[in-house]
């Protein structure tokens, strides 16, 4: 019984280190993020001027407020907002900046191999993609997968539109949201409609198609 | 006090480690998951990481959700983890560490007539290795849908799918049959536990399935000492689980025969082994590091968290 006793003594005694080891992990955790979140707030004033000068022109306050738009933990996009301003690496070696494309709607998708949802509707993306729109944009950011993981699904599936890496998930943390398959329809810089979740594939091209076409006209 | 505590210590560590892995209480106000880098830990015990307090990852969760995508990448940091904790402590998880049985052993709680073990529900354990074969390995890979996840866990349903939609109205437009599907699920399942004792535990939990295999070696757990052994069958007579004997696949080692026995011949603690154990031991031990090594270098840690600070749909039934 003495034993048994010592045992549960060690038990207890390690569930308590781990607790202390949890709350530090928390808190160095949350530094982390907010250091982060500073680079990309200076990446963001740097990639616009105007921005930057009205940026400048702000209390201090101001700017602490907006340090934590950018944190994981920021307020999620609704529609009527301005679209974030980022600079994606393609899959075919290209580059993405969501600036270039101002005058266009932009069909903008978050997903990952392993979201089974996602991967459902991936199809609907070239369906949209061979229509040939003229001044659509599609662009699919993968959600901080290796490049290795992304490569081989293109090679895969055949995918053509574009696609970008965002390993340490600094696209994402201008569009936060708590889930995905995660999409938007930005007419204009602006973003019209928001979709989370999604269905199969045909489902979801019908869905994109009549938003992007209201867009259009 | 001290005889209190030596009544109900199983019962504290489970409540500890329930708070540990759910410690997020901004979560719990706010309907937001934690988004921090410990979500790369697998929690031994089921806990559905899209829960607002949770804090680390489900290690069933986790290994799902890696297979759905294993054509493109191998989950060796996963299965290294598994094997590391079964190794180590085996069931013992499902008796101390895990909160969903903890929910389980209060639901018994409720006075009604009880189901007893029989032949019946030792057969019905082997439920739990075809749901682990059907719909946590075999559906991920082939269908690419976190099968148990999906269409069964509890714990997804009561800790996130629920809360969760209550919470976030942007949620609720998804809600549909399988939202459905997966409340009927959970009100039988919870029903089953209140009329048998870890209902869930014992029939159907793929992970608890997972463990079981470990029993034989694991490090930590339950032993009887043959020496002092009389062979009067009151560890099994008395234990509430599907044994046939101590430390079987079905024994969640929390340790209630020591008190039955009536010749002091069960202890918990770490087990005295022979040598031919100590080997295996000593080379799952080896496999399991090494796979840790792999998938660590592999990004394994940083994939895991990846998908753990993502709302899983599927797991709260609106995918």
């Amino acid at each position: 019984m003495n034993r048994n006793r010592r045992f549960l003594a060690v038990i207890l005694g390690m569930s308590l280190c781990l607790a202390a080891l949890t709350a530090c992990a928390g808190s160095s955790n949350s530094d982390s993020q907010n250091e982060d979140v500073q680079e990309s707030n200076q990446d963001v004033s740097a990639a616009d001027s105007n921005e930057a000068e009205e940026y400048l022109e702000e209390s201090d306050e101001d700017i602490d407020t907006d340090a934590g738009a950018l944190n994981f933990d920021m307020k999620e996009l609704k529609e009527g907002d301005e679209a974030p301003d980022f600079t994606a690496k393609l899959v075919d070696g290209t580059e993405f900046k969501m600036s270039e494309h101002k005058e266009d709607v932009v069909l903008l998708n978050f997903f990952a191999t392993w979201c089974g949802p996602c991967m459902n509707e991936m199809p609907a993306f070239q369906m949209l993609k061979d229509d040939n729109y003229s001044n659509l944009a599609i662009l699919c950011v993968n959600c901080m997968e290796d490049k290795e993981t992304v490569d081989e699904l293109v090679k895969d599936e055949g995918f053509t539109f574009p696609i970008a890496y965002d390993e340490d998930g600094e696209i994402e943390a201008h569009y936060p949201t708590d889930g995905i398959p995660y999409t938007l329809v930005i007419k204009k810089g602006v973003i019209e409609k928001i979709y989370v979740g999604a269905m199969d594939a045909e489902t979801q091209y019908k869905e994109y198609k009549e938003a992007i076409d209201a867009c259009m006209n | 006090m001290r005889e209190h505590f030596k009544k109900f210590s199983r019962r504290y560590v489970q409540l500890i480690s329930a708070v540990l892995y759910n410690c997020n209480v901004k979560g719990f106000a706010n309907g937001k998951i934690w988004k921090g880098n410990s979500k790369g830990i697998c929690a031994p015990g089921l806990n559905c990481y899209s829960c607002p307090g949770a804090v680390i990852s489900c290690p069933l969760g986790s290994l799902q959700s890696a297979l759905v995508s294993s054509k493109y990448k191998f989950p060796y940091y996963i299965l290294g983890t598994l094997l590391l904790m079964g190794l180590f402590l085996g069931r013992f998880i499902c008796g101390f560490l895990c909160p969903f049985g903890l929910i389980q052993e209060l639901l018994h709680k409720i006075p009604t007539p009880k189901l007893e073990k029989s032949k019946l529900t030792r057969g019905l354990t082997l439920i739990k290795y075809v749901l682990l074969v059907i719909f946590a390995v075999m559906i991920p890979i082939f269908i690419g849908a976190p099968g148990f996840c999906k269409y069964i866990c509890p714990a997804g349903t009561l800790e996130a799918g629920i809360p969760l939609t209550i919470m976030q109205e942007k949620l609720r437009p998804l809600i549909g049959a399988l939202f459905g599907w997966k409340v009927a699920m959970l009100i039988m399942i919870l029903a089953i536990c209140i009329f048998a004792y870890r209902g869930f535990c014992r029939f159907l939990c793929p992970l608890g399935a997972i463990y079981s295999f470990f029993q034989p070696v694991s490090f930590f757990g339950v032993q009887v000492d043959e020496a002092k052994c009389i062979h009067c069958d009151a560890c099994v007579r008395n234990c509430k689980m599907d044994v046939k004997k101590v430390c079987d696949r079905e024994c969640i080692q929390c340790g209630e025969c020591i008190q039955h026995c009536p010749v002091d011949a069960i202890n918990i603690g770490i087990k005295k082994t022979d040598n031919k154990k100590k080997t295996v031991w000593s080379l799952v031990l080896i496999a399991a590091l090494i796979l840790i090594a792999i998938g660590i270098n592999n990004r394994g840690f940083h994939d895991v968290m990846s998908k753990a600070i993502r709302l899983c749909y599927e797991c709260m039934g609106i995918g």
